[in-house]
Formats: structure tokens, sequence, C-alpha cells
């Protein structure tokens, strides 16, 4: 049993979080209030596409919507960068200023059909883990995913998809772990419930 | 079973199960429990293997324009002065403040929504397009938007629009009142009180009577117009409301029940959130689609955009507007709603409206 301990499981998140990143981060943070231009760049060059990818999903597949919230969410750090106290990494940080115009708007918008080929089905190839599952089984589940409420669908994916901690999603999303633990338990099952009627359990396993 | 199992194996591979537990599920059913952790794993490959595409570089480089006008390699203002991050910007000012704001946009609304007499016409003219006293929030309209509209079959402002408005004599008929309430009809002495009322005034009168229209207004078939109203004051019914992130916010910032470090960073935490609420206060556009042709103008979801122009003359930033619902205008009228914005990039030297490939002309933010 101890040999497959979970934290040693491909199930888990990648180990890519902003927790990687959260020292330095403040450091170019700080240099960025000091005047240095180019630590913005910086900071998006670190978080910018992973901000952005993020709010592609949470978006089904919108383009446009997700660079206007990737846009407004750098654009308000930097305007509000004096506010950012440093309890939190900067992308939680930064995360959690996109997603108020992000759930604003989701919340009440109608999800578009997708080609799905806007998004893409290839995994990323430096995501440990992503490769174990097939073409077929990423666009299943991504298709599940689209049917779930926002707030399932945005949990499951700052927790699988973004790799984030159950402290940095509870940080995020402004609420307490054990509503994260609870809200990602009800988003798993409703996520196995979508997928049990069009997968079978041998094409998962 | 195959369920119980699933969410076992889900809690498993989230470290939520004890050692003993797991050996105890193992015993029960192997098979089962091997294939239940490998279900869960594959789920989870496959969200972390959905598709990451990266920044695109033209996203990159208008969010560096919109964030730093004066950026290093750029023309325009020293990187010292582009680097200062501007305070919040809205704050809580005395009723006497909003009084010249107020009377500037009001007239200006005045100027574009009020009926004119159409060419040739006198009052009979004019009584064909009677203003209905009727306002509402439009089905499914965004939230933090309120919706006034006044009935603008009146003669263009522009030459370029008076030709239309000749040849399109159906415009100058009234609507039914369900089309109007449709699409939020108002009358202009509303939206004058509405404007009053954002401003804290207790009458409309007390608006002056002429200002120079701040207001765009573009030719063509569909009059885009801009013009900036004064925020609300705290209290007042179209005060925005704090939405769902300062509700959850609440969560973050109370204290913790131990440990002085603990609550310290709960502190830190909680001025992050205050942050995140101060990244909401902005300002208010009143923005007006006029549709002066003879059929209903509808504008599908997410086909209005706010555009902000750098100080080179591209565009900067975009926000859809309306992104949620369909827009429509009945021919010869128009709609007016008051647009909150979040923010406004310090970049932006210029603002624009564009719809269906129309652009009004710019303000400045």
């Amino acid at each position: 049993v101890n040999a497959i301990k979970p934290l040693a499981m491909a199930g888990n998140p990648a180990p890519s979080g902003p927790s990687n990143q959260h020292g330095d981060d403040h450091a170019v943070v700080a240099r960025l209030r000091q005047g240095d231009g180019a630590a913005f760049a910086l900071l998006m060059d670190r978080h910018g596409a992973r901000l952005h990818a993020m709010l592609l999903h949470l978006a089904h597949g919108d383009h446009d919507l997700a660079a206007e919230f990737t846009q407004e969410a750098f654009v308000r750090a930097f305007t509000n960068l004096d506010q950012f106290a440093g309890a939190s990494s900067f992308y939680t940080w930064l995360y959690r200023l996109a997603r108020n115009r992000a759930l604003d708007l989701l919340a009440r918008k109608k999800p578009l059909a997708r080609d799905p080929a806007t998004l893409g089905g290839e995994a990323a190839s430096d995501v440990p883990g992503a490769d174990l599952a097939s073409a077929e089984l990423r666009g299943e589940v991504r298709r599940a995913l689209g049917e779930l409420p926002l707030e399932q669908r945005e949990i499951l994916l700052l927790r699988e998809f973004d790799g984030l901690d159950y402290a940095e999603i509870a940080s995020a999303l402004g609420i307490a772990e054990g509503t994260v633990k609870s809200r990602l338990n009800r988003a798993r099952a409703a996520l196995r419930d979508r997928l049990a009627g069009r997968v079978s359990a041998e094409d998962l396993a | 079973m195959i369920a119980d199992l699933d969410a076992q194996a889900d809690a498993f591979l989230d470290g939520d199960l004890t050692t003993g537990e797991v050996q105890a599920l193992t015993a029960a059913d192997p098979t089962g429990w091997a294939g239940a952790v490998a279900r869960a794993r594959a789920r989870r490959a496959a969200l972390r293997g959905l598709a990451r595409p990266g920044l695109p570089d033209a996203l990159r480089e208008r969010i560096l324009a919109a964030a730093q006008p004066g950026r290093a390699g750029q023309p325009g203002a020293p990187a010292a002065e582009t680097l200062v991050a501007p305070a919040p910007a809205r704050r809580p000012m005395p009723w006497w403040a909003y009084a010249v704001p107020t009377a500037l946009a009001a007239t200006a609304a005045l100027a574009v929504l009020m009926p004119h007499d159409p060419p040739g016409g006198g009052p009979g003219a004019r009584s064909e397009a009677p203003a209905l006293a009727k306002r509402e929030v439009a089905p499914g309209a965004e939230r933090k938007i309120t919706e006034v509209s006044s009935t603008a079959a009146a003669e263009p402002m522009r030459p370029a629009a008076d030709a239309t408005a000749q040849a399109a004599p159906r415009a100058f008929a009234p609507a039914p009142a369900e089309e109007l309430a449709a699409a939020g009809a108002a009358t202009d002495h509303e939206v004058v009180a509405m404007l009053a009322e954002r401003a804290g005034l207790e009458r409309a009168s007390a608006l002056a009577p002429a200002a120079p229209a701040a207001a765009s207004v573009a030719p063509g078939p569909i009059g885009l117009q801009l013009a900036w109203v004064p925020a609300p004051r705290p209290g007042t019914a179209s005060a925005r409301d704090a939405g769902i992130a300062s509700t959850e916010l609440d969560a973050v910032a109370a204290p913790a029940p131990a440990g002085a470090e603990k609550t310290r960073a709960d502190q830190r935490l909680a001025k992050e959130a205050e942050a995140v609420e101060d990244a909401d206060a902005g300002r208010d556009l009143l923005v007006t689609l006029r549709n002066e042709t003879v059929s209903d103008l509808r504008i599908a979801p997410g086909g209005i955009r706010l555009v902000g122009v750098g100080r080179d003359g591209g565009a900067v930033w975009r926000t859809t507007l309306r992104a949620a619902v369909e827009t429509m205008v009945p021919a010869g009228r128009s709609l007016s709603w008051i647009q909150p914005l979040a923010i406004i990039p310090p970049g932006v030297a210029r603002l624009r409206l564009e719809v269906d490939g129309q652009q009004s002309t710019e303000i400045a933010p």
C-alpha cells in the first residue's frame, strides 16, 4: 500500500504551480514598484500564457473573451500593484482580478458550440502525466467539463489544469480551504456522472 | 459500487484516505479498486492534458501598451511617470463635486436624446414620436447596467443622417409599447432624473441648461454616442453592488482564530481582497445606440465593443459591452445604458465605440 502513496501518483497536479516562483515573483513585483518597466513584461511572460489558457477553458474556448479577461487582469494588476500585499502568490492574485469580470459575464452567457480545433486536443508535452489520456478521452472530458456549472468547472480547472493546491485555490477564490475540498468533491462527482454516459469504464481505465 | 469506488479513488488521489482505508478497499475488491484508481488517474490526466495555447503575441503587445504607455522603446512619457500606479478611481465625494460633471453629462444626454422636429415638421410631426414614460431593465442585461432609453425618432443631429431619416418615414411612427419596453424605453426627463439621482441632486432642474455636448456621434445607419456620467452616490438605487467576489472575499477577510502570525497573514490577505474590490471601482459611461434605419437593429452578443486607443492611434484595449445578450434597437429608436467601467488602462488616450463595423468618434477617458 505504501508503494502507491497518492502524493507519488500521476494523478496529482503538475508541480509547476506558482509556489515555485512565489518568492521570486515578489522580488519582481518589488522591482516593478521601483519603476523597473521590464519587470511587468517579465511577470506577463511568467504568468500570461497560463492565465490565458485557464481563462480560455473557463470561457468555453472563446478566444476573444479570454483575451479580454487576460488583458483586464494584467492592467488591473498594474494599476493596483500597490495593494498587492504579498500574502498570496502573484498568480492567485492575478487570477482573482481576472475572475471578477469573467464570472460576472460567463455566469449569464450561453456557451457557444466550439469547434474542438479552436481549443486543440493536444496535450502539453511538458505537463507530467498529460500523455496518459488519449486525445479522444481529452475531448470527452473537455465536453463534459463544459457542461458543468461555472463554479464546478472553475475549481476543477484550478486544481487539475492549473495545478493549484487547496490553499492556493482558497486564496484565488476567496473561500476557506474546507469549502475548496467540498466544492471540489462535488465537481468531481458531477464530472464522473457526465462522463459515465459517454465513456466506458474500460476506456477510462 | 463502481461510483462509490470512483469517489473513493478520487479521495485517495487527493490524499484524503488513510493507509488503513486503502488497505480495506484493496482487500475488498482488488480489481475494482485498481480500476477505479486508474479511471481517476485518467480523468485527471485528461484535464491536465487540455490544450495550453500560449499568450498570443498581439495580446501581449496590447497589454504592454495599455498598461505602460511610455515603456522603454516607445515614444511617449518617461518610464518613471508611467510606472506610478494611480489611486483607485472612485472615492466618496461631497455632493457639490458632482454638480458640474452632472450638468455637463445631463446636457449632453439631452442634446443627444431629445426629440427634435423632423424636417419640415411642426408640433404635429413631433407628436408622432411620443416619448413613453416607461423604463425597464432589459431581461438578461449585464449586472450593474441600468437601462435607459429615449425615443430618438427625431431629426438626426448630422446632415449625413438627414437623408436616412427623410427616406425612412417608418422611423417616425410610434412603436408598440411592448417593442419599446423590450428596448428599455424611457423619457428624456427620466434620463435627466436618473442622472440627477446618480449625482444626488434633488431636482433635475438643478442641471445646467446648456453645455457643449461631450458625446460623440458617427454618421451612418447606427448612431453611436459616448458620454461620461457621474458615479452614483453610495446608497442610491443605482449604486453598484459588491457582487460575488466581495461576498466570497469576506471569508478571506475574517480573522483567524489562533496565531498572531496567521492573523497577520489573514490581514494581508484581507488587504489584497480589498484591492480586488477597489479594482472594481471605476467610472460610468453613458452609451447610446441610435437606429436610424427602417428596420430593427439586432446586434449579436459580443457585437458591441469599447475600444481604447493608445497615443499612437492603435487599439491597445478592448472590452465587450452587453456581451451576454443580444441587443435590439427598434427602427428609429435609441437604446441607452450606463456602462460601468471597472478600469481604464493608463495607456488608453481615447475611447471609441464599435458596432457592426461602425465606429463612433473618440472621447477622452
